[in-house]
Parts: C-alpha cells; sequence; structure tokens
C-alpha cells in the first residue's frame, strides 16, 4: 500500500521593505491566508531590504496563529547582513527556525 | 578634514511620510562613508522613533508634523546626530517596558532596537513639545 503524505505550505516572499506603513497589510493577507485554513508557513525575507519592528510584531503574529492552528512559521534569512544581524539581537532566530532558502524551509516541515 | 554636513526636513507624522527621514539619513551616512551597518542601524533606530511619534505622540490625530534635523560632525569625533521634533503628547518612557527576549511578542522592540543600535537616545519635554536626541559614532 502506497500512502502520501502532503503537507501544505504557504510561501510568502516580500519583494520590499516591510515597515509600519505596510505591515497592517501583510498581516492582515497571513491572517486571511490562516482563516482559509493554511497552518504552515514559510516567510522569505531574502529580498526583504529593511524591516522594522512593525515588520517584526506581523511575524510574530502569524508565528502565534500558526501554533494555535498546529502548525508553525519558518523564515528565510534576509540578504542584507545589517538586517539579519537585528534578527540576531531580537533573538528572533531562536523562537523561528531560520534556514538560508525556501527549499531548505521547506523541508523542516 | 571633511566638512559637516546637516539637512533638515520637515514631514507629517504618517507612517508613510517618515520614509522621507530615514532616505534622507541613509543619504547623509552614505555620503560621509559610512558602513553599512552603521547605515541601516541608524535608519531603523531613528525610524522607530519617527513611528513611536506617530503611534503614540500623536496617536488619533493626522495634523501633526515632525522635524528633522540630521547633522554629521566631525570634531570632537566623527558622529552622526539627530534630533526629532514634535508637538505631541509627552512621552511617558514607563509605557513601555523591556522586552521579553525569550517569548516572542507582537510588540514593544522598537524603542529597545534604538536604544541598543545608538550610542545615545535622549528625550526631554519642553515648551516647544517633544524633542529625542540620537547620536552614533562613526
Amino acid at each position: 500500500m502506497i500512502r502520501e503524505h502532503v503537507v501544505r505550505v504557504v510561501i510568502v516572499a516580500p519583494q520590499e521593505r516591510i515597515d509600519a506603513a505596510n505591515a497592517p497589510e501583510m498581516r492582515q493577507q497571513l491572517l486571511e491566508l490562516a482563516d482559509g485554513g493554511a497552518t504552515n508557513f514559510v516567510i522569505d525575507l531574502s529580498e526583504v531590504p529593511f524591516m522594522d519592528s512593525s515588520g517584526m510584531a506581523v511575524l510574530v503574529s502569524i508565528l502565534k496563529r500558526a501554533r494555535q492552528d498546529g502548525g508553525d512559521v519558518k523564515l528565510v534569512w534576509p540578504r542584507v547582513d545589517a538586517a539579519r544581524r537585528i534578527l540576531n539581537l531580537t533573538k528572533f532566530d531562536r523562537v523561528f527556525d531560520v534556514t538560508d532558502t525556501a527549499e531548505a524551509a521547506l523541508k523542516l516541515f | 578634514m571633511a566638512a559637516e554636513r546637516t539637512q533638515e526636513l520637515l514631514v507629517p507624522a504618517t507612517f508613510s511620510a517618515v520614509r522621507a527621514i530615514d532616505a534622507a539619513i541613509v543619504d547623509l551616512l552614505t555620503q560621509a562613508g559610512a558602513d553599512e551597518f552603521t547605515v541601516y542601524n541608524v535608519q531603523l533606530a531613528a525610524h522607530e522613533v519617527c513611528t513611536n511619534i506617530v503611534e503614540h505622540a500623536y496617536a488619533g490625530r493626522d495634523d501633526g508634523t515632525i522635524a528633522a534635523r540630521l547633522r554629521v560632525t566631525q570634531a570632537p569625533h566623527s558622529a552622526i546626530e539627530i534630533e526629532l521634533r514634535d508637538q505631541g503628547q509627552p512621552f511617558d518612557p514607563q509605557s513601555v517596558p523591556a522586552p521579553e527576549l525569550d517569548q516572542p511578542q507582537e510588540g514593544g522592540y522598537g524603542l529597545f532596537l534604538a536604544q541598543a543600535l545608538l550610542d545615545e537616545l535622549h528625550y526631554q519635554h519642553d515648551a516647544q513639545g517633544n524633542l529625542w536626541r540620537l547620536r552614533k559614532r562613526l
């Protein structure tokens, strides 16, 4: 007998800065995906040139929602070194699994 | 010795308009030859103070402004000094406890980051309103 176990993962890859001006829209989009049944997310930050604390708050919101629904959120490191260092400083790299590529993040589910 | 550079901006206190202050800081620091970490960190620190002004000092008001004065000094050492002025409600330092970094939270990182990324962050309230002074050696 062949069994197949498929895990649905939504990959979100913002291409611009995430700050207080656009973070509410991103939060709403992610929570709508969660309302639609998505529980596992990869948020690929590799092309994000700048992220403020509002953006970080969105990541925490969707993490809490995903874990509450039995799923999880994995991050992909920003390519900008200074942005990576902020995720170290706030210990986000301990709260989230963070990988170098979206493919590597998918393998963690 | 390179000349001192100063720039002044007056922007509406909205989340999108404060991006003009971010951009001016990036330009000034890039011209001053600062490394990429300094450029990013000072931009982020000032941005967090500005969004704090929009969200808390001017909470619920859409007619506020932020006056920014950016200055790269050479003596006694190379540094960037940023003054951010607003006429909103006074800031209450008690209202922002330091974040618990071991527990992910949805807020409270802003001023923690500003403080961590700068050499100096001062706040005062006077007859002209609120004044934040930021300083980072280059």
